[in-house]
């Protein structure tokens, strides 16, 4: 394993496009009600979201110069990131970080906001729905050409991790961001931390010939009142 | 007659069917909907106020429902929409003033945050309740803010946050509002956020749900 530049991987949404189960899944429908309001919306809508061309993301693998589960902290390339004491100890074992940012691009906000102002807020929930899902599936794909990589090198790699989770804070992400440096993800910062376009992720994966997976998500998370625990404990 | 109209208006809106069009709830197809059981109603001599009690205590039975995981986000902006619907057939009385609503709630997502998801969902339930919503939007600076309370004395006010960074930001609205109307009643929300933090920052309340909101606005004008 080596240190590497921003590796890129492009995405037509037919490659990432959430399955209808998926979608219902998330959404808390039922597939077999056809005639739902949302499942004819999703229907209608998805054909829709092929035209969307700015899926990308991808990685850059820096060094790992030291990780403190104590302090909470892990020193990548001469620069401190504060992960906090969870996550970093889900990083255990990493010789290599590999530092991602992944987007659906700007097509979902832009729907969301048009039946938002419509009052379509079904629709914009649904579009919005999909945006989240269609970002996660396509880090899979990254996630997963990396994991190849890495056992190339009989290494292993971690579950990915995001500022903003896990006590991680999200002004973390001004540092990650610095780090990863210029990419063509085209996803930038807002002073707040928020990532634009909005359906982006971005965060770190361990690589080492120890580290292990480990759960994330609502599993782990602190959060009790987040919307999407709780859609989650209605499945 | 009327009573029966009303009963099924408030099914409709509780079961999300929007008019005679819409297909769903599947045992309603082929049924009038809220839009048209609203029209029937105000014809058959039903009052518009009792048309929006019978609204208020439909969307309440939904907001319930939501708060104990008995229905799910679809299905509660199904019910909005249905609510919508009927509502717009009262527009006309609430702008001759013949029917009052509960008051004003003014709503924004704070400076930095651009989510909207939770606030959309708290202004509809609200709305549903009787009062009247004015919805900022997003990324709303703190000028906007204290401009709109006092465009709109006697209002109460809703901010919303959905990351840390952003919900270090509802603190100087809320001074900035309290400077210029120390009367204005103020309740935050949004996933990262504690009644802890809300009582930190000077807000004098914290709705963790929708409902949460809608219950703490009853108590102001209680």
């Amino acid at each position: 394993m080596q240190q590497t530049e921003f590796q890129t991987y492009p995405f037509a949404f037919e490659e990432v496009c959430p399955s209808l189960e998926e979608i219902c899944e998330f959404l808390k429908l039922d597939p077999a009600e056809e005639e739902h309001p949302a499942l004819v919306f999703i229907d209608e809508v998805l054909p829709e979201l092929h035209a969307n061309k700015n899926i990308r993301g991808g990685y850059k693998i820096l060094p790992v110069d030291e990780l403190s589960v104590k302090k909470g902290s892990i020193v990548v390339s001469e620069i401190e990131l504060q992960l906090e004491r969870q996550v970093c100890g889900y990083l255990k074992g990493s010789d290599f970080a590999a530092l991602f940012v992944c987007t659906a691009g700007s097509l979902f906000t832009e729907l969301t906001h048009h039946f938002n102002s419509r009052g379509d807020l079904l629709e914009a929930y649904i579009v919005d729905a999909i945006g989240s899902l269609t970002v996660e599936k396509a880090m899979d794909k990254i996630q997963f050409a990396l994991k190849q990589k890495a056992s190339l090198w009989q290494m292993e790699i971690s579950n990915r991790y995001s500022p903003g989770y896990c006590e991680w804070h999200l002004s973390s992400q001004q540092a990650l961001f610095g780090l990863i440096g210029e990419n063509p993800s085209g996803v930038s910062l807002t002073d707040s931390c928020l990532m634009q376009p909005i359906k982006s992720v971005s965060g770190i994966i361990g690589i080492g010939k120890t580290v292990t997976r480990k759960e994330y998500g609502c599993v782990v998370c602190q959060n009790e009142s987040c919307i999407y625990r709780k859609i989650k404990q209605q499945i | 007659m009327n009573q029966e109209l009303l009963q099924k208006l408030s099914e409709c809106v509780e079961f999300g069917k929007i008019n005679l069009a819409s297909p769903y709830p599947p045992n309603m197809k082929g049924q009038p909907g809220a839009d048209e059981y609203a029209k029937q109603a105000l014809e058959a001599g039903a009052t518009p106020g009792a048309i929006l009690d019978e609204l208020v205590a439909a969307m309440g039975k939904v907001g319930q429902k939501f708060s104990e995981n008995k229905i799910f986000v679809p299905q509660m902006l199904l019910s909005a929409k249905a609510m919508s619907a009927a509502m717009a057939h009262l527009k006309p009385f609430f702008a001759s003033g013949a029917v009052q609503r509960k008051g004003t709630f003014i709503i924004g997502t704070v400076f930095g945050d651009l989510h909207d998801i939770g606030k959309n969902l708290v202004a509809m339930m609200v709305e549903g309740a009787g009062w009247e919503v004015i919805d900022l939007g997003i990324d709303v600076k703190i000028e906007k803010f204290v401009e709109a309370v006092q465009q709109h004395p006697g209002a109460a006010l809703g901010i919303s946050a959905l990351l840390t960074t952003t919900m270090v930001n509802i603190q100087p609205v809320i001074e900035a509002v309290k400077a210029v109307s120390p009367d204005t009643k103020i309740i935050v929300g949004g996933a990262p956020l504690s009644a802890e933090f809300a009582a930190s920052i000077g807000a004098d309340a914290y709705g963790k749900t929708p409902q949460d909101d809608i219950v703490w606005l009853d108590t102001l004008i209680a």
